[in-house]
């Protein structure tokens, strides 16, 4: 089924692609990782979502998209978070996102990637595309060889 | 990846992404991102494109035998050409008829070449008599060149001028819109996030674009939506 998607950072696109984020995936991925101390208010999904918002909204600062979630009715709703008070800090992100790690981010690009890998035609055969680009890094050092 | 059950649209989807630092040479990551796609996705591509930075011949050798995966790059500007190839690459004969290629033989492992031209310069030729009119070649006498698809060929050829620019907006997309280039990034963990977290968020475009949700709430059908209020 062909879907137009508005476009990016609009809380359109939130609302398309919500309900392909894999909620029940990323909660069992972390079952039986928590860590010791208080109890976690907010599930690995709703986290991952916030993470998320960092790309898909104009606010590309993890900082910056939690000031700013307060005012933002759109972004709440997305990452499942109802109550405009009651938001993660930017250290539960952080202490999140390395819980995560970059493994855990690659299973759930995994988990994403595979039902479109089922949807390759068999007939025709797959072309994949290699490529490198730069990033600017807040580093002077590792300069290109 | 460019998933190629659409013919009304190109869409590429991200497969494997590394985050390296700048001294690291490109060349590194093709061998190891097939790798992954054969351990953890259990799938392959069938043509790999890249540019001149992924040029390894043992590298190319090593993918086509191991993994059967054809790699297509250009040939670098200091490559010398090897017969039957002229520059362009074209492939001719010894008497300089320009070749065709045919296909490659898997059970014997050659590459063939022959004539196909409307007016060959074969009628002309001193040795037409003894002539076969097709050549053939190892795949392994120079991995770009020949590998499983002739760098000659008009496969490779649309490959490289026409499906591998195609990446630079899926970059563009990625750098500029999901904003990677406006991140501040100062280490190599936190790089290494934000490039998987935007690969996520072009996955999940390419669902929403491709296919309905499928983990719908069971109540989904009765939640409670705007009314439009139509005037007219």
């Amino acid at each position: 089924m062909k879907q137009e998607l508005a476009p990016t950072g609009t809380a359109t696109l939130l609302e398309q692609i919500s309900d392909f984020v894999p909620d029940d995936f990323i909660n069992e991925l972390l079952v039986g990782q928590r860590r010791r101390g208080r109890k976690r208010h907010w599930t690995p999904a709703q986290l991952y979502r916030l993470l998320l918002l960092t790309m898909l909204t104009p606010a590309h600062s993890f900082n910056l998209m939690l000031r700013l979630l307060q005012e933002q009715r759109s972004w709440r709703k997305f990452a499942h978070l109802p109550n405009r008070y009651r938001l993660p800090a930017a250290s539960q992100l952080h202490d999140f996102r390395d819980l995560l790690g970059t493994k855990g981010l690659r299973r759930i690009n995994q988990f994403l990637l595979e039902p479109l890998l089922q949807t390759l035609s068999l007939e025709r055969q797959t072309i994949g595309l290699i490529d490198a680009t730069d990033l600017p890094a807040a580093t002077s050092a590792y300069k290109k060889s | 990846m460019w998933l190629n059950r659409r013919s009304d649209q190109v869409l590429l989807v991200p497969v494997v992404s590394w985050a390296a630092p700048a001294n690291r040479g490109e060349v590194l990551f093709l061998w190891p991102s097939l790798q992954y796609c054969a351990q953890w996705l259990h799938w392959l591509p069938d043509i790999v494109v890249g540019d001149m930075g992924y040029i390894s011949l043992e590298e190319q050798r090593k993918i086509r035998e191991r993994l059967g995966v054809t790699v297509i790059t250009k040939l670098r500007p200091d490559m010398k050409l090897i017969a039957p190839f002229e520059p362009g690459p074209v492939a001719v004969c010894p008497q300089g008829q320009v070749l065709t290629w045919l296909g490659l033989e898997r059970r014997d492992q050659l590459h063939w070449f022959g004539v196909t031209a409307v007016d060959p310069l074969c009628e002309r030729c001193w040795e037409q008599s003894h002539c076969a009119r097709q050549f053939s070649y190892q795949p392994s006498a120079h991995e770009i060149l020949f590998g499983q698809i002739p760098l000659a060929s008009s496969v490779a050829k649309i490959l490289l001028e026409k499906v591998r620019p195609w990446i630079e907006p899926a970059q563009s997309y990625e750098k500029n819109q999901l904003g990677l280039s406006q991140m501040f990034l100062n280490n190599l963990q936190l790089t290494w996030a934000v490039c998987l977290l935007a690969d996520a968020a072009v996955l999940l475009r390419a669902h929403a674009m491709l296919m309905r949700p499928t983990c719908l709430p069971a109540l989904h059908a009765l939640f409670p939506n705007q009314l439009s209020l139509d005037l007219d």
